[in-house]
């Protein structure tokens, strides 16, 4: 068989099996390129907060009685807290938020402060639609964070939407269309369709040595079709 | 199609490179385990509770350590208590116990990553550095640089200012990120893939990608999804079939299962003429078969019913079986590839080029009048600009619309006739070729005219054949031919060949029909013959004279103007025999009124041109 007919049959029955693939990570990878990664962090969301001066007047209770009261702690962190001092204790799989004025336990936060919090966060257009707590199974697009946690959505063109940790208070994340229609391409991207997350797996490994052969088959057909070219033309001049 | 084809090898052109390059280092991200990469794989990984000493710390001396401190943070580093405390001016680390600063020194940091660090290889080197550069992009100030020798040159980036580990770079991660920077064709910064140079890369690969997606659908068959054959053919069965051919002793072939006679023959390089690959629609790779086998409907359709039954059938329309036999035309079994350079090109007509091709090699078998061979077209472009078309004539090229280019999207064949006879110089081929105007909007001009209009003195061109049987039998005492067009080629091969030193010199009467006098190919050669010889008789009729007045000939449609001559012949009609040669409309109202005054079919002999 000749050179050009071996390139065009591979060229075509490897496009075949992987030519819809193909056409999604090209895709996809226009829809990530082109929007910048700014943007879809949801920068443009948030606004800076500066937390307050710790009002040293308040604490009254030490780190060292909150250590002993959590021996599994691997950190302890002293912030202000609406107006009050707190201490955020952090062990290898929880997390809690104690009182430093009275030693008294407040997790999980309550709505209030969490709306209180959104709004101060908040640099989007819209209002808040809806404060939901999130007990169990988390939704996909905050997959990785620890339950509970309190959902934040906003009424904006976007719909976007902040994480608190519900234990802590802690702001963890925002989300937002955007982000979602990323979050979609780069699950075509990388072939993972159950936890988009997980680059080394062998569909994808399958399909890209499938695509890298088609693509070779492609520059062996393209060296043909434009090479003929010259040639006709040196035997003009000649 | 053809403009979708066209666009993807372009496109293909500008970024298939880079195509390559996205889909191998993407396939090498993929290959490469995330948890090698990203060091995790040697981290000791251990709970780091606070130490027990901790339980003392009181909030006074904590108040004492950052009294306008926003966040005050107590960790353990190297098993001590350290408040990292965020205020104004940045952030300090002390320790918890004494309240004395805690700074990051090399040891500490080196402490800090041999702890972090699982396996047992030494540390090699510490040194200080501000970040960002190459290995840290994304971090700003001072970092500690701890080398460790452990194979794969791991490196710990220990933060200057907290004492955290912030990256653990190895040999894999550095490879990986040379893909990650082909990936992202961000060649300075690597991680922005948000550059133009990408988006642009990008979006041609996107229609890259579609142009060829949409391409798929026309460049399949449904016989090449028939699985159980392709099994087979991959196997490696065969089918025995006999081929047989005038020219040949019959022979045991092992043909591919599953496919046209015609692609597997092809195969087996063995070329039967066609001008349409096998699709069906040119009728010119006959075969003989037992005439049992039933024809389909596209052979009923090319193939006259006399033929049919003589078990003629279409290569293309049958699949191989077990133990068949098979008769070949002439000239195609054992038959190589004739090449040659074309020494000479000029316009006989607005749109008929006359070429003269000299073959390197005189052909194995030599040829006969009135017969045609076929001109390999390769894949690729012409440009219009190369058919010189004279000044005169550039008007009724363009009444058609002609653009610049026009694309063969894969190699093919196209049949020509000899318009000389082969007496004259065996190795000099001449060809009468018409140039194809568009059928449609949708459609371009005729590839292989196209090429053969394109091609200069000098150029080589690739031929087979020859073949055909368009010729008289010698029992006819007189020859009629009726033509038009390009179809001057074969009837002007048999002219000169009847009235050469081994023709019969048999009288020969020529009617010719032509659009314009411009179209009239060869005309003051015919007049000189009938000059020379009075059994030549040539008559022309004009189908489109216009107002040209200095035309005194006979005009209308050829084969009417013939049929008023017929009506009227001075000599039996049934000893003569007719030659018709042209454009299918021609050929066919020829028969048809051939067949009206009774001629006999078997005294008819046709060369259709198909377009
Ligand atoms: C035995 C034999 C001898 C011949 N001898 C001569 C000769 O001496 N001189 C000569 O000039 N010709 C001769 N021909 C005709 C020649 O072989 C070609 O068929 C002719 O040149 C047209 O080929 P092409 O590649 O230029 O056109 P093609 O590309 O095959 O196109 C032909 C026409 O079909 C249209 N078309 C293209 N694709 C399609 C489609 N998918 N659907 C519908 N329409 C389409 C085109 O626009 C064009 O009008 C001979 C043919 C035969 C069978
Ligand atoms: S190859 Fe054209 S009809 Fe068979």
């Amino acid at each position: 068989m000749r050179a050009v007919s071996f390139f065009r049959k591979y060229h075509k029955w490897l496009t075949l099996i992987v030519g819809v693939q193909a056409v999604l990570w090209t895709l996809s990878g226009v829809y990530m390129t082109v929007i910048p990664l700014d943007f879809i962090h949801g920068d443009h969301l948030v606004r800076p907060v500066e937390s307050q001066k710790i009002d040293w007047n308040r604490v009254s209770v030490g780190p060292g009685r909150v250590s002993q009261n959590y021996p599994s702690a691997q950190s302890i962190e002293l912030i202000m807290l609406a107006g009050g001092p707190v201490y955020r204790v952090k062990s290898a799989n929880s997390q809690t938020l104690v009182d430093a004025a009275s030693g008294g336990h407040i997790s999980p936060v309550d709505e209030d402060l969490v709306r209180m919090l959104a709004v101060e966060h908040y640099a989007g257009e819209g209002v808040i639609e809806q404060v939901t707590l999130l007990e169990g199974n988390l939704p996909q697009e905050i997959q990785a964070a620890d339950p509970p946690l309190w959902r934040v959505d906003f009424s904006g063109a976007n719909e976007p939407t902040f994480y608190f940790d519900a234990d802590t208070a802690e702001f963890l994340s925002r989300r937002h269309n955007f982000w979602r229609g990323f979050d979609f391409v780069w699950m075509l991207h990388i072939m993972d369709y159950e936890d988009r997350a997980n680059v080394n797996n062998w569909l994808l490994r399958a399909a890209a040595s499938l695509g890298l052969l088609a693509a070779f088959a492609g520059i062996g057909l393209l060296f043909f079709s434009f090479g003929r070219r010259r040639s006709s033309a040196s035997g003009e001049t000649g | 199609m053809a403009a979708m084809r066209w666009l993807h090898k372009w496109l293909g052109l500008i970024v298939g490179i880079q195509m390559t390059i996205w889909l191998l280092s993407g396939l090498m991200m993929s290959a490469f385990n995330m948890q090698t990469v990203s060091g995790a794989d040697r981290v000791r990984g251990d709970n780091d509770l606070l130490p027990a000493s901790a339980a003392t710390l009181d909030a006074e001396t904590a108040a004492r350590s950052g009294p306008d401190a926003r966040i005050v943070r107590l960790r353990t580093i190297l098993g001590q208590s350290v408040y990292e405390i965020v205020g104004e001016n940045g952030l300090s680390l002390v320790s918890a116990e004494t309240g004395a600063p805690f700074d990051i020194t090399s040891e500490r940091a080196a402490e800090i990553a041999r702890e972090d660090f699982s396996g047992s290889a030494p540390v090699t080197r510490v040194i200080l550095r501000e970040a960002p550069f190459l290995e840290l992009r994304t971090h700003d100030g001072p970092v500690w640089r701890v080398d460790f020798d452990d194979g794969r040159e791991t490196t710990l980036y220990v933060d200057g200012e907290t004492g955290r580990i912030l990256s653990r770079r190895n040999n894999v991660w550095r490879v990986f990120d040379v893909f990650w920077m082909l990936h992202t064709m961000d060649y300075a910064g690597r991680d922005n893939f948000n550059n133009p140079l990408i988006i642009i890369a990008g979006i041609s690969a996107l229609w890259l990608a579609l142009t060829g997606f949409i391409t798929l659908f026309s460049s399949f068959r449904l016989q090449d999804f028939d699985l159980i054959s392709a099994m087979r053919r991959w196997r490696g069965r065969r089918i025995q079939c006999t081929l047989e051919a005038p020219d040949a002793s019959p022979a045991s072939q092992a043909l591919a299962p599953g496919l046209s006679y015609f692609d597997a023959l092809a195969a087996r390089d063995i070329q039967l003429p066609s001008n349409c690959g096998g699709a069906g629609t040119c009728g010119l790779c006959v075969v003989r078969v037992e005439p049992d086998r039933p024809p389909t409907a596209t052979e009923r359709r090319l193939l006259p019913d006399s033929e049919l039954r003589n078990g003629a059938r279409l290569a293309c329309q049958h699949r191989t079986r077990n133990d068949d036999r098979l008769e070949l035309p002439e000239g195609v079994l054992g038959a190589k590839p004739l090449t040659g350079r074309v020494t000479e090109t000029r316009f006989i007509a607005p749109f008929i080029k006359e070429i003269t091709v000299k073959l390197n090699d005189r052909p194995a078998r030599s040829p006969v009048s009135g017969q045609y061979v076929q001109v390999e077209i390769p894949e690729g472009a012409m440009e219009s600009a190369s058919f010189d078309i004279p000044e005169g004539w550039r008007a009724r090229w363009f009444e058609h619309g002609l653009p610049a280019r026009i694309e063969a999207p894969a190699s093919q064949r196209r049949s020509y006739s000899m318009a000389t006879a082969p007496h004259e110089d065996p190795k000099l081929l001449v060809l009468n070729v018409r140039a194809v105007p568009p059928a449609s909007d949708k459609h371009s001009w005729g590839v292989g005219s196209s090429y053969i209009f394109s091609r200069k003195p000098g150029d080589e061109i690739v031929l087979h054949g020859p073949f055909g049987r368009f010729r008289p039998t010698e029992r006819a005492s007189e020859l009629v031919l009726i033509g038009g067009g390009s179809g001057m080629a074969p009837l002007r091969s048999l002219i000169r060949h009847e009235y050469s030193q081994y023709g019969a010199g048999r009288p020969v009467t020529f009617f010719y029909g032509a659009r314009t006098g411009a179209d009239i190919l060869y005309s003051e050669e015919f007049e000189t013959l009938a000059k020379q010889r009075p059994e030549f008789r040539w008559v022309v009729a004009l189908s489109d004279p216009g107002d040209d007045e200095s035309w005194s000939g006979r005009k209308g449609l050829i084969h009417e103007t013939a049929k008023r001559d017929l009506k009227v012949w001075d000599k039996d009609l049934l000893k003569a025999e007719f030659l018709l040669c042209g454009p299918p409309a021609l050929v066919e109202a020829s028969t048809k009124m051939l067949l009206g005054l009774n001629v006999p079919s078997e005294h008819i002999h046709v060369e259709d041109f198909g377009v």
